[in-house]
Parts: structure tokens; sequence; C-alpha cells
């Protein structure tokens, strides 16, 4: 299995050092799905103080004093609402180590074999979030309405044009009409806002499958977080741009490579290529999990002695992945429930059996009468 | 214990960073030149001469740690992002206290008590 | 006392690595004695095995699993430190808690699970054999040794306040101290009554509560009280 390859035996080195520095309960490895939890949290709110005094309409026609549009909301929340550019920065660089965040959990999840069989729920829905979260950002660029923004507007909508069938329509969606309008923006916004609530749904069934799981850093490394966020927002202040001038074309210049990646791609490989580049990626990513590339071997899930079982819960409490529910026991038994074993959830780590104070649950190949009959036999031996 | 050292000198410089950057707050929006308006209870103690060579003081520091800034060419009052450095350090400065100073519990050995 | 004590390791298979220095049987060759069974996670080892291990004679039991926070399996090593500290059910019931060690490695620490075996081993070497049942009903002729028993608990009231704050480390040379003298008893003849204050000077060195079950357990339940009342005083 992948117990001993060369990348876990990487990972496990890094953190064995990050222990002797600090207690194992501030390793931040051992984190690592929990900071993009907590990161999400700053971005929420963030994100709600930027809302509060954002305006979604891209009138420029008049260049007046007293225009309000998209781009002069910004510049105003930036230049006098105290601490706007501050907020601001927070915001996109919180962002960008959301992406960061994210890729490292699914590095160490993959290094160190724990997305298999049992876990597969955990990692699509993972590659879903990701895919969620790129996108989130990228109608965050687009609502500074200034002239990056409109070129990627239009680079997104000759990318949705392409597509086969459904492009049309697809175009026409995210425009929220046949140009771009104030009603454009508007709907960016709803995307922006709209998807980032949806995550916490797309959230629930990441964690669905886990008891108790581990979602918040402690307070020492959201502090050390929070620190990184405004130390990158002092060395990378926002800086001014241009509004955006729908009948001017802007040319490609200088993106945040954390989210807009795919515009790289895009703007290389064109549209079609885009969408191919696309799909092999999510899609090869979304395979990790299936056993034929890795030749795992193959869960053998625990048993319930069901003449045993006292219904006492314990096992189905302690089970850290949800794969042991109680049911009405039997008519004619002595007891209410009866604990039931989900093959397909059970990772074979025995928890259950560790649990049961009445030898009702077994690991196959493993019996705890088999384990004390050998404790015994090697204490006298 | 070398590193338990190394963590409460970053602590102590972070605090000491933590204070600089409270006592800017008021001074953070305001721009070189223009008056910082104090509170009463300066000019009840009659203290307005320290505190005004304080604020000039202060002005002057971020002028410095503003100055990249300018080259950079940041939008919106530099003080503010002055500000958010300085917050970042005390952050930082908190968090290693509380790992050093944090419980002292063994994390990778536990000794069963005796049962009661 | 040159006899090497057998410890019974429960180890899961992630946690520090000991295939190396495991033979075939299951013995470790750098650490004479101690010898290891292993778990898929040691959120499987049940409270009953370790009270297993001990009453069919093993001095002590170490149950090793991964760092708190990195067992693969998400929570067994938590749920196992729970059992063991009594916080979750099922629970230790009998066992001698002073003999069971609980370790909490990384792959990587093979040396550092080596080293705490051996000042394990050096641990049970002075606590002496496991209090086996036969040896607890000489406890009854004993009555009479009353004064002595008590006397001596007045004098440990003393050290006791000094070791209770202190790990169990630091308590370990002032156990020997205390103990040299009552292993030396244990050889005479007359060694009834002190055979009896052995255990409990033992005992003393720990919670005072956890005295009147155990003295309970050996019959004297007055002479537990009178050491209560000695030791308010």
């Amino acid at each position: 299995m992948g117990k001993t390859n060369i990348f876990n035996a990487f990972f496990l080195g890094v953190e064995d050092l990050t222990n002797k520095v600090v207690k194992s309960k501030y390793n931040p490895f051992y984190y690592h799905g929990a900071l993009p939890q907590f990161i999400m949290y700053i971005l929420f709110l963030s994100g709600l103080l930027l809302f509060a005094y954002y305006v979604p309409t891209v009138d420029n026609a008049y260049s007046s004093l007293n225009l309000v549009n998209a781009f002069t909301s910004v510049d105003y929340i930036t230049n006098k609402i105290p601490f706007g550019a501050v907020i601001r920065g927070v915001h996109r660089y919180a962002g960008d180590a959301m992406v960061v965040a994210i890729v490292l959990h699914a590095v160490r999840v993959w290094f160190t074999d724990r997305f298999r069989q049992y876990r597969w729920v955990q990692w699509i829905s993972g590659i879903v979030l990701l895919i969620m979260v790129l996108f989130i950002g990228q109608t965050g660029y687009y609502l500074i309405w200034d002239e990056r923004s409109l070129l990627l507007t239009r680079m997104t909508v000759s990318a949705f044009d392409s597509v086969p069938f459904i492009g049309e329509s697809l175009k026409h969606w995210f425009m929220n009409g046949r140009t771009i309008t104030n009603l454009t923006l508007s709907n960016f916004l709803f995307i922006h806002i709209g998807l980032s609530f949806t995550l916490l749904f797309a959230l629930w069934i990441h964690y669905v499958r886990m008891t108790r799981p581990v979602i918040t850093p402690p307070p020492a490394l959201n502090y050390i977080l929070m620190a990184i966020v405004f130390a990158v927002v002092y060395m990378v202040p926002i800086t001014a741009t241009r509004m955006a001038d729908l009948n001017a074309t802007p040319t490609m210049m200088d993106v945040d490579l954390f989210f807009l990646w795919p515009y790289q791609i895009l703007a290389a490989a064109g549209p079609l290529g885009y969408w191919f580049w696309m799909v092999v990626i999510f899609g090869a990513l979304c395979l990790v999990p299936l056993p034929m590339f890795y030749g795992s071997k193959p869960v053998e899930a625990a048993e319930v002695v069901n003449d045993k079982c006292v219904g006492c819960r314990l096992c189905s409490l302690d089970c850290p992945y949800q794969a042991i529910e109680m049911v009405p026991a039997p008519a004619g038994s002595r007891f209410k429930l009866l604990a039931t074993v989900k093959p397909f959830r059970c990772s074979g780590c025995g928890v259950c059996v560790g649990a049961c104070a009445f030898d009702a649950i077994d690991l196959p190949n493993m019996e705890d009468a088999e384990v004390t009959a050998r404790i015994k036999q090697l204490v006298e031996a | 214990m070398v590193i338990a050292l190394v963590f409460a000198v970053v602590c102590l410089v972070g605090c000491l960073g933590m204070l600089w950057g409270e006592l800017h707050m008021p001074t953070a929006e305001s721009e070189s030149g223009t008056k910082v308006e104090l509170p009463h209870t300066i000019q009840l103690l009659k203290m307005e001469g320290p505190a005004n060579h304080l604020v000039e003081s202060f002005n002057s520091q971020r002028e410095g740690l503003a100055r990249p800034l300018t080259e950079k060419k940041a939008e919106g009052p530099l003080g503010e992002y002055v500000y958010s450095l300085m917050l970042g350090l005390a952050l930082t400065a908190g968090a290693l206290a509380v790992m050093t100073l944090g419980s002292e519990d063994e994390v990778e050995k536990t000794i069963i008590p005796e049962k009661k | 006392m040159g006899e090497v004590k057998t410890v019974i390791t429960l180890i899961c298979e992630r946690a520090a690595d000991l295939s190396s220095e495991t033979g075939e049987n299951g013995h470790l060759a750098s650490q004479p004695g101690v010898k290891v069974v292993k778990f898929p996670c040691s959120g499987m080892i049940q409270p009953l095995m370790v009270e297993a291990a001990l009453s069919s004679g093993a001095d002590g039991v170490i149950v090793c699993g991964c760092q708190i926070g990195d067992c693969y399996y998400r929570e067994g090593n938590k749920m196992i430190r729970d059992r063991l500290l009594g916080l979750r059910p099922p629970g230790l019931k009998k066992a001698d808690r002073r003999r069971i060690l609980a370790l909490w490695l990384a792959r990587p620490q093979k040396d550092r699970f080596l080293s705490e075996a051996k000042d394990f081993q050096d641990y049970l070497t002075q606590l002496g054999d496991p209090a086996k049942p036969a040896a607890k009903a000489p406890a009854k002729p004993a009555a009479k040794a009353e004064a002595k028993p008590a006397e001596k608990a007045e004098e440990k009231p003393a050290e006791k306040a000094e070791e209770k704050p202190a790990e169990k480390g630091e308590a370990k040379p002032a156990e020997k101290a205390e103990e040299k003298p009552a292993e030396k008893a244990e050889e005479k003849p007359a060694a009834d009554k002190k055979s009896e204050e052995k255990p409990e000077a033992k005992k003393s060195d720990k919670k005072k509560s956890e005295e009147k079950a155990e003295s309970k357990a050996e019959g004297n339940g007055d002479e537990s009280s009178k050491k209560d009342d000695k030791k308010d005083e």
C-alpha cells in the first residue's frame, strides 16, 4: 500500500521536524483541511464589508464627478472608507491564500494516502469545491470593472460561446442578456455571493462522511494566518487601474495566477483548447481515487455479531467514517437497537472493535479473541 | 528550551510593535502635516505638548515605512497599510506567545492517572 | 533486580516504525522483554486487551499510536487515549494504571519509542512485581501492626506534598529511596507486616482517595480510614 512511499515519507519527515519546534497541537500540517475553512470565514467577513459599499453598474457614458458605477464605488472604498484599502487587500490575498491552502490540502491528502476507497466522496467533493472557488475568484475580478475585468469578461464570453450545442445559451446566461450591461454586473455579483454561500452546501457534502471533522485550527494558527495576510497587504498594496470602457479593446495584462491561470490557457490555446485542457485536468483529478491505478488492498469491512450486540451505540458514535448505523433490533431481541456496518464506508480501522465491550463486532482478518490469545501467548513466551 | 526563549523574545518585540501600531491608529488616516484631533482628556491633563510631539514622531516613523508603498504606487491612505503590517506583527507575536506559554501537557506521552 | 521486565506493546501499523527491530516472534531485538502486537489502528485496542496482558503476567503495557492529530484513520489515537483516561467508555476496570504507558509517536520516531520503552522498563523494575491476588491475603494478620504503618504514614505526607506536583519522572528517584528500605524488608521473614507496608508506601505517593479503593480490596477498611485521619492532621 502507500504507507511507505517516498512522498508520504517526505511529509512525515517535515512534520516530525515541525513537531520538534512547535508541539503537535500547533502543527499546521495537521490542520491542512481546517485552514481553508478558516480562510473562508475571513473571505466572508471581508467580503461582507466590501459588499456594503459596492455598486454593480457599468455606466460611464458621462464621466462626471458624480458618476457612480462599480469602478467608482470600488475606488471610493479604497480611498475614502477608513481601512477600505486594507479590507480590499485582505479580501484579495485571503482569496489567493485560499487557493494555496486548498492545493496544499489536496497535496497532503494525496501524498499521505488519504483519498482511497471509503474516502472518495471527500475527494470528489473537494474537486468540485476547488472549481467553485476558482470561479468565485474569477467573478471577483470581474466585479472591479476595470480594464482587466472587461478583458476577462470578453474572454469568458468567447469561451462559453464555443461550447457545442449550449454555447449560445451559456453566453447569454453569463452576460444576462445579449451584451454587457448593468444586468451583467449584477449577475456577476449574484454569482460571486450566491456561489460563495453554495460553498457551504458543498462543504456539507465534503464533511458528511466524517464524524467530528476538524474544521477549526487552534487560535494561534489563525492569528498567524491573519498576520500573513496583513503582511502581504503591506508588501503588495492595491495599485490603481483604469475604468473599463466598453468601446475600447484592452489587451492582456499581468494577471493573478492563483485564480486566473485558466485565462492564460484560454489565451494560449483558444476556446476549444481551453475546454479540452479543463476537462482533462479536472477529469484526471476526479479519477485519482480509482483503485485500479494504485492497486490498493481492498478493505475488509467490520462485521457485527448480531447475537452479541446489545445496542449500546458506542461503535456507531466512535466510527470515524459514519460507517455504522443503529437500526431497530429484530423482533424477539432483548435489546432495542442493533448495529449494522455499511461496508463501502468502512475503512477497516477497528475503532469499533476497540469500542465494543461485548465482543460483538470484529474485523474479519483480525478477531479480537485471536489478538487477546496472541497477547497472552507473548507474555508467557 | 532555546526555542522557547526565541519565541519569548519575538513575543516581546511583537508586543512593543503592537503598542506602537495601536498608538498609530488615529494618525493612520491623516497625511503628515494635517492636524490630528486629540481626545479631550489630553487637554484636561494639559499634555498637549507631549501628545503632539508623539504624533509628530509617529508621522515621521510612518513616512519611513510608507516610502516603499509610494514607490509601488499604492492606492489609498498609506498609513493604513503600515497599520496592517503592524497588526500582522502583533498577531504573530500573540500566536507565538500562545504557543510557547500555552498548556504544558505532554502531547507525545500520556501517563494514566491513578483511579480515584 | 536484574530480571527483564516483560512489556507488551500494542502499536499501530503507522506509528513508530519498529519493523526493523521486531523479530519473527514479535520480540524487539534491541530491547529485551518488549514484545510487539500490531494493529491497523491504535483505536482498535480494547482496554480489555490491556487488562488481559497485565493479568496474564506482563509487567507493563505500552500503547502506541500516531501523533495526536495525525491518525491515518482520523480519530483512532484520540479514542484509545480517551478510553484509557476514563473519558470514554469502555474503560479500564481493575488494571494497575501505573503499568500502562501511552505514546503518540510518528513513524520516524523509532528511537524515541526505544528510549521511552527502556525508561518504562526501569520504572517497572522499581515498582516491583505486579501485586498478585495471593500476595494480598497476608494483609489480615497485619491488623496488629497497625501502629507501625500509621507511623510511616505520618512521615509520608511530608514527602507526598513534594511529590504530588512533580511529574512521575521526577517522583521515581524519591520512590527509589523509599522502596529500597522497603524492598530490603521484604526479604526478611518477619516481612509480612512490612510487605504490606510496601504496597502502601507506593500508594501514599499517589492520590489519597485511591487508597480507599485499594485498601478496601485488601480488607483493611479500618486502617485506611485511620490513615486518612492521620493525614488530615
